[in-house]
């Protein structure tokens, strides 16, 4: 069956819960795929003008409002996400614990966030004993920073700084964080403007990455 | 007011909440949230589901406002790819599903919200598309709408409609071609 068919049926929704599951997964995989399915979406939507619609009732508006505010529920999402970050970098060191060779000197990792507001190669120099920053792109919302952290295996996020333009350099001396930055993970939140307030992450997470 | 005007508005909408503006959000429920809960309902046939289902939809639509393309998406189309989506996750989710009766007219509460409704009753889109699924058989216009109100599976669409599976796919995935020759044309 053509990629065109599936996404068809995705877009009508008469696939079965794998199959919906399994199409889903190749539209943030398959570009092309993702448009074909936009692109069906688009076809199929005029015909909502045939159902009539019903009001909700009023307590929905409220409870979507409080899910807005940085309240209790944003909280728990973000401690979740931090906690996945802590899981998955325990993960990479594991896997890398496994090869049996030391990892080269200079090593790269690429924090890129899926719509390009964010981009950054860190590089990191062990020989010299640096970190070095390049910025790709930033574009962080009005009022807001990009900040970028690294979670060492099983640590907590420290915090590398609001990421500018300009190409940056931290030293080991400087930042002793970084002597565990070989199977960390990297990561970019959207805090207040200057940086989070309280020293960890508080915004949302846009971009991950880790050293290869 | 106009579709253009609608649409302009509502795409405006779209990208203060893309910049976390909560009233603009507010402006975009109170003039979709009934299309939109209509159509969820009619996929959950539960109020209370379809309640949830709609919460999520707006909170979906708060996260991802930026990603919305205005050159290549209506917004109001947009939003309704969401929410059916969202529906049929959620119908998905549930252990059996059987195929229920259409909702009660008396449950549906009517409430025309004007900017939604020219933009999709009104629209050039939505009349061609309907002429196009005239111009089906009609048992398989009848299983293309199904499909989209219902958000059913193709087994169970089969049964409903009393055809093998095999008939069934053979059905939409003809009509669908065909729906999309017939649009482009």
């Amino acid at each position: 069956m053509s990629a065109d068919h599936l996404a068809a049926e995705y877009a009508l929704g008469v696939l079965d819960a794998d199959e919906r599951d399994r199409a889903r997964g190749r539209t943030d995989r398959d570009l092309a795929f993702a448009r074909q399915v936009a692109d069906w979406e688009d076809r199929l939507a005029p015909l909502a003008a045939e159902v009539a619609p019903v009001r909700p009732a009023a307590r929905v508006w409220p409870r979507i409002e409080r899910a807005l505010r940085p309240a209790a529920a944003r909280l728990t999402r973000q401690l979740t996400i931090w906690r996945g970050l802590a899981a998955a970098s325990l993960v990479m060191a594991v896997a890398l614990a496994a090869i049996p060779r030391p990892p080269p000197p200079t090593l790269a990792a690429l924090v890129a966030s899926q719509t390009d507001e964010a981009v950054v190669v860190a590089s990191l120099d062990r020989a010299r004993g640096e970190l070095i920053l390049t910025t790709v792109a930033i574009r962080a919302p009005d009022g807001r920073s990009a900040e970028l952290w690294l979670i060492p295996e099983g640590g907590t996020p420290a915090s590398l700084g609001v990421i500018g333009q300009a190409q940056r350099r931290l030293s080991f001396e400087g930042r002793p964080v970084l002597a565990e930055a070989v199977g960390g993970v990297l990561a970019i939140s959207l805090e207040p403007k200057g940086g989070s307030p309280t020293g960890a992450p508080t915004g949302p997470v846009v971009a991950t990455g880790g050293f290869v | 007011m106009t579709a253009d005007f609608d649409r302009a508005f509502l795409t405006r909408a779209l990208s203060r909440v893309a910049q976390r503006d909560a009233a603009a959000l507010k402006e975009l429920y109170d003039r979709t949230s009934a299309k939109l809960f209509g159509v969820t309902l009619r996929i959950l046939h539960d109020r209370q589901e379809a309640e949830d289902v709609l919460q999520e939809v707006y909170l979906s639509v708060w996260d991802k406002a930026a990603r919305f393309d205005e050159t290549r998406a209506s917004p109001i189309t947009w939003l309704v790819a969401i929410a059916r989506n969202r529906a049929i996750d959620r119908l998905r989710s549930r252990q059996s599903k059987p195929v229920r009766a259409p909702i009660e007219a008396a449950e549906a509460v009517v409430d025309p919200q004007p900017l939604a409704e020219s933009l999709l009753e009104g629209s050039e889109a939505a009349r061609k598309l309907a002429g196009c699924l005239d111009q089906l058989e009609p048992k398989q216009a009848e299983a293309v709408r199904t499909a989209f109100f219902e958000g059913v599976t193709y087994d169970a669409l089969a049964k409903a409609m009393g055809v093998p599976l095999g008939t069934m796919k053979s059905w939409i995935r003809r009509s669908l071609m065909s729906l999309r020759g017939c649009i482009e044309s």
